[in-house]
Order: structure tokens, then C-alpha cells, then sequence
């Protein structure tokens, strides 16, 4: 594996800037967000809560339009959602009128071109990956939350995007499920390539040991207006472990750069309530 | 890469464990009911007992009333069993009767109901679809039918009766205006109120406006449309009876007529029967029509609570 620092650029924010104009003020989510991403590299993004991550993920998805900036994938401004991409949401947002199968076949319906042998063969692939053999006829409201969310990952890689969007996607499972996940994420990423490379993924979470368990770089966010605060490598090799020296160490440093951030994003909340 | 030894709290990510987690498994649920027919007949027992309750206090209240005093009008007073009796006669009066039997009463409203009904849904689908769809249009148009939604349908029928004149014209275009306006008010915010994050997984696989359209924005908002459908039946079927009595004079059939019948006639078992029938018919709409549709779409899909027993 190539050092990162020598890798190509995939994901580039440029003094990026997002206001949300609410009906008697602005709210400013993103200033002089800078940060550079490269390929095939694990990225995780943590930050205080309200910190304006999400809307980063979201603007990268092209969900969210830029207010000001530069935001290039491969190079090209992000001007729309695309299948360059695959997004994972913390609420699953599956569709619950579609079976496993329906859910995970719709994005290869809709890219159209390829038989139904090839998409049915593609489908069962994928719900092998993600271990929901046995459950392709499902509907959603009757899976775990975990299962829910190997769907919502079948569902995003299925047509093969280059980039892997995750919004906190592990928030809303219980804590030992959420390590599984972990887990299966880590080794799914390990398994799928694209073109021979492993997909960039930008995964957002609150989770400290979360983002050490599963980054090659953290990312540190800080309060709102959100930037980027601290950059810190994660050289431990995988499969990896929530303990040993290297772990806590490295857990730690990224403890210390968040505390700072939660407690202004405190303040500022604090401010907020007051204000109003 | 499988298990690494030293992880100390780590658990394998085994299939034991996603089966665990999932103890309903895929099973439908529309078989629930099946394998407990004796409780279902029980549940049948509970709901018709009130109403056994009330017919014996009736027929003693009526016989102790018309043995105390002798000359009161059966017509005006009547003992309930003397309701059955006259029933089966409203619904096979005999061949050497003049009298429409019931049947062809409730049918011929049934009849306009349903049409009504298609033609108000139809239409108030559409304009429901292009007001969730469109800002634009939801601004101009929705302080409209956010005040004629609370105009009783009703109220409408002398417009209709100076327009259309006493006729069945006038009686269906009260359905249709009472199911019309429930329809594009749950048909509007169904689509409006749809998860942005549900159409935003579909426009990150490249889905274009007509594949949200089909894949998201109808089925998402099928919870709200199918609840005006309900509330659509529930009007038009409430409707018709007004709208029949206003007209009956001329019009001669439909359940309206039938119980303005009983009142002209001084037959107060006939009205009796008149009601009974109406809230028989409201049941009959909702048991073949809304709940099959409800049991193979939104309930399947979890998308709504499963009703208890």
C-alpha cells in the first residue's frame, strides 16, 4: 500500500463555505473548510454535534449545494448527485414498500443496460457480501437495525461507485451490533475494489474509538462554523483491535483535539438558547 | 479476514447473531390471523354483544310500554323484534307488492356512490399530485382547499340543485365534491411530507424525475392517500344520504329516498332499517374495498401499525 501523502487526490474542498439562510438569520455551517482526500483511502470525519460534518457529507453527495468554494471530485466541481457515489444514511432510508432484493436492485434498474440474469447475479452477490442470505424477500420493517443498515451498504455499492459516503451510519444501533458493523465494514471495504482500488470512503461519526477502529486518517472537525482542526494518520494494521498501546494512544490524540470542540460548540449552544 | 484473537470484546460477526436479531424473521404477517379462528370468533361475540344488550333492553322497554298503554301506534313505537320481521319484508316484499325491495334501494345508491367516488378520486388525485409536486402551484391553490375542506358537502347542494336540477346529476356530483377535496388534501401532503432522504437515495443512483416519481413519491406517500380514501368513502357514503333525501321527491330510489320513505309514511321501522343499512354499507365499502388494499400494501410494508385486536 502506497503512503498516503503520495496517492492521488480524489476528494478536494477549497475554502469551502455553506450558509443556511433561515427566515431571519443566517446560520453560517462550513467556513474555510479545506481538505484533500485521497484515493482509495479510508476517511473519517468526527466533530462536535452540529459541527456542520453532515452537511460536508452531504455537499460532496451533491445533495446540498456549495455557497462558496471549491469542491472537486476527481478534479470536477460537484455539480449533482451521482452514481460516482454511494450514500449511506443514519436512518437507513430504505424503501419500504421493496423487498432486500427490491431495495438493492433498484439502483441497477435504474442505471438500465444490463440484463436481468446480470442484475439478479449482481444482487445475490452483494446480499452475500453484506451476510443477508435468507432474507432476500424481506421487507425492512421486519430486519434489525443492523440488518437495515448491511442493506443500506448492499444497496450503495451495488452499482459500483468509486466513492463511499457514510453519515453516521452505525448512530442508531445498540453498542454491540454497532461493533459488528464495524467490523463487517472494515472487511467489505477490504473486499470491494473498483478498477483494482479500494473505494475512498468519507465516513462521518461522533464515536472517537469508532473513527481510530476504522480510519486511515481521522479528520477533526471543529465547532460550528465547521473546519477542518486536526489531521491525525491511523498506522495501525488491520484487523485491528479497541485496545493496545497504539489504539489508546492514538484514541487519545484525537480525544484531546475534539474536548476543545465539544465545549465551544457548548458555549455556542448555550449562547443560542439564551439569544432566543 | 475473519477473527483475530486478541480483540478482547469483540463478537463474530456470525449468522447466529443476524437471527438472533431478527426474531420475526420474514414471515407474512397477513397469515397471523389464520391459526387463531376460535379467538377470532370470540372477538365477533365481544363486538356483537353491546348491541344484543341493547336490543333486549328495547323489546322489554317496548312490550312493558305497548302493555301499559294500549293504543300506542306500532308504527311510531315500534318493539325491535317487529324490525326484523319488517325487514326481511323490505328486502322480499313479494311479487304482488308495489314497494322496490331494499336491494335495489342501497344498490342504485351503491351505484352512484362508486361512480361519484372513481370520478372525484381520479380528478382529486391529479391536482393532489401536481400540488405536491409543485411549490408553486401548493402556494395558489392550497389556501383554497385548506378552507374548502371544512365546507360540510352539503352546503353545496343547493348550487348543485339550481345547476343540475333534481336529479341523479346533482346526487353524484356531491360525491364527487366529497371525496374530491379529502382526496388532494392527503394526496398533497402525502407526497409533500415523503422522507428527503428517501429521494435522495434515489437521486444519488442517478434516478431521474419520473423514476422518483414512480419508485419514491407514489408509493411514499400511499399511508396519506389511502387515509383519504377512507375519509373519502366515509363522506360520499354520508353524502349520498343527504343528497337523496334532498332529491328523493323526484328521484323515486336510493337509500336516501327510502328512508325520507319511512318518514312520509310513518313507518318508523323502515327508517330503522334505513340506518342499519347505512352503517352496514360504510363497513361493506371499507371491508372491500380500503382494507384488502391496506393489507396488501402499507401494512405489508410496515409503513403503519398493525391494528389490535
Amino acid at each position: 500500500m502506497a503512503k498516503i501523502d503520495d496517492r492521488k487526490t480524489k476528494i478536494q474542498a477549497t475554502k469551502l463555505r455553506k450558509v443556511f439562510k433561515e427566515r431571519r438569520h443566517e446560520v453560517v455551517a462550513v467556513e474555510d473548510l479545506d481538505i484533500d482526500i485521497k484515493e482509495g483511502e479510508f476517511s473519517v470525519i468526527v466533530g462536535p454535534s452540529g459541527c456542520g460534518k453532515s452537511t460536508f457529507l452531504y455537499m460532496i453527495a451533491g445533495f446540498e449545494k456549495i455557497t462558496d468554494g471549491e469542491l472537486l471530485l476527481d478534479g470536477e466541481p460537484v455539480l449533482k448527485p451521482g452514481r460516482n457515489r454511494g450514500f449511506v444514511f443514519q436512518e437507513f432510508a430504505l424503501y419500504p414498500w421493496k423487498t432486500v432484493k427490491g431495495n438493492i436492485r433498484m439502483p441497477l434498474e435504474i442505471g438500465g443496460g444490463i440484463s436481468e440474469e446480470k442484475i439478479d447475479a449482481k444482487v445475490q452477490e452483494y446480499i452475500n457480501l453484506v451476510g443477508l442470505e435468507g432474507f432476500e424477500n424481506a421487507y425492512p420493517h421486519t430486519l434489525s437495525g443492523g440488518m437495515k443498515q448491511r442493506v443500506g451498504l448492499a444497496r450503495a455499492l451495488v452499482y459500483d461507485p468509486d466513492i463511499l459516503l457514510l453519515d453516521e451510519p452505525f448512530g442508531s444501533l445498540d453498542a454491540q451490533t454497532r461493533k459488528i458493523m464495524q467490523q463487517e465494514l472494515t472487511r467489505i471495504w477490504q473486499e470491494v475494489t473498483s478498477h483494482g482500488e479500494k473505494k475512498t470512503v468519507v465516513f462521518i461519526t461522533h464515536s472517537v474509538i469508532e473513527a481510530v477502529y476504522l480510519a486511515d486518517r481521522v479528520f477533526v472537525m471543529s465547532a460550528r462554523p465547521g473546519h477542518i482542526k486536526a489531521i491525525i494518520d491511523v498506522p495501525i494494521p488491520r484487523p485491528r483491535s479497541y485496545t493496545g498501546d497504539e489504539f489508546i494512544q492514538i484514541r487519545q490524540e484525537v480525544l484531546n483535539h475534539l474536548e476543545e470542540e465539544v465545549l465551544k460548540a457548548a458555549e455556542l449552544y448555550k449562547g443560542e438558547l439564551s439569544a432566543e | 479476514m475473519k477473527k483475530d484473537s486478541n480483540i478482547e470484546n469483540t463478537v463474530e460477526p456470525s449468522k447466529e447473531v443476524i437471527k438472533d436479531t431478527s426474531a420475526n424473521g420474514n414471515g407474512s404477517r397477513l397469515l397471523d390471523g389464520l391459526n387463531s379462528a376460535p379467538k377470532y370468533f370470540l372477538n365477533v361475540g365481544k363486538t356483537l354483544l353491546p348491541f344484543l344488550v341493547i336490543f333486549i333492553f328495547f323489546e322489554v322497554l317496548l312490550v312493558i310500554l305497548h302493555a301499559t298503554i294500549p293504543d300506542l301506534s306500532h308504527n311510531l313505537y315500534p318493539i325491535p323484534h317487529n324490525i326484523i320481521v319488517y325487514t326481511w319484508k323490505a328486502f322480499f316484499p313479494g311479487k304482488d307488492s308495489a314497494a322496490n325491495s331494499v336491494f335495489i334501494q342501497v344498490g342504485w345508491s351503491f351505484v352512484r356512490v362508486l361512480l361519484g367516488f372513481v370520478i372525484g378520486t381520479l380528478s382529486g388525485l391529479i391536482i393532489g399530485i401536481l400540488m405536491g409536486l409543485s411549490k408553486w402551484l401548493h402556494r395558489l391553490l392550497n389556501p383554497i382547499f385548506s378552507l374548502a375542506i371544512s365546507i360540510p358537502t352539503l352546503a353545496w347542494v343547493p348550487i348543485l340543485l339550481i345547476i343540475f336540477g333534481l336529479n341523479t346529476k346533482t346526487i353524484i356530483v356531491t360525491i364527487v365534491l366529497s371525496c374530491f377535496f379529502p382526496i388532494v388534501y392527503s394526496t398533497t401532503n402525502g407526497i409533500r411530507s415523503i422522507d428527503r432522504k428517501l429521494i435522495w437515495a434515489a437521486r444519488i443512483m442517478g434516478a431521474s424525475n419520473l423514476e422518483i416519481f414512480f419508485d419514491v413519491l407514489l408509493p411514499g406517500s400511499l399511508v396519506s392517500v389511502i387515509t383519504g380514501l377512507r375519509l373519502a368513502i366515509g363522506y360520499s357514503w354520508r353524502a349520498i344520504v343527504g343528497a337523496e333525501m334532498l332529491v328523493a321527491l323526484t328521484d323515486n330510489i336510493g337509500i336516501g329516498y327510502y328512508i325520507v320513505g319511512g318518514q312520509i309514511a310513518n313507518q318508523i321501522p323502515q327508517v330503522i332499517i334505513g340506518i342499519f343499512l347505512i352503517a352496514l354499507g360504510g363497513l361493506l365499502l371499507d371491508a372491500t374495498l380500503m382494507r384488502p388494499l391496506e393489507l396488501v400494501t402499507i401494512r405489508r410494508w410496515g409503513m403503519i401499525e398493525k391494528s389490535k385486536q
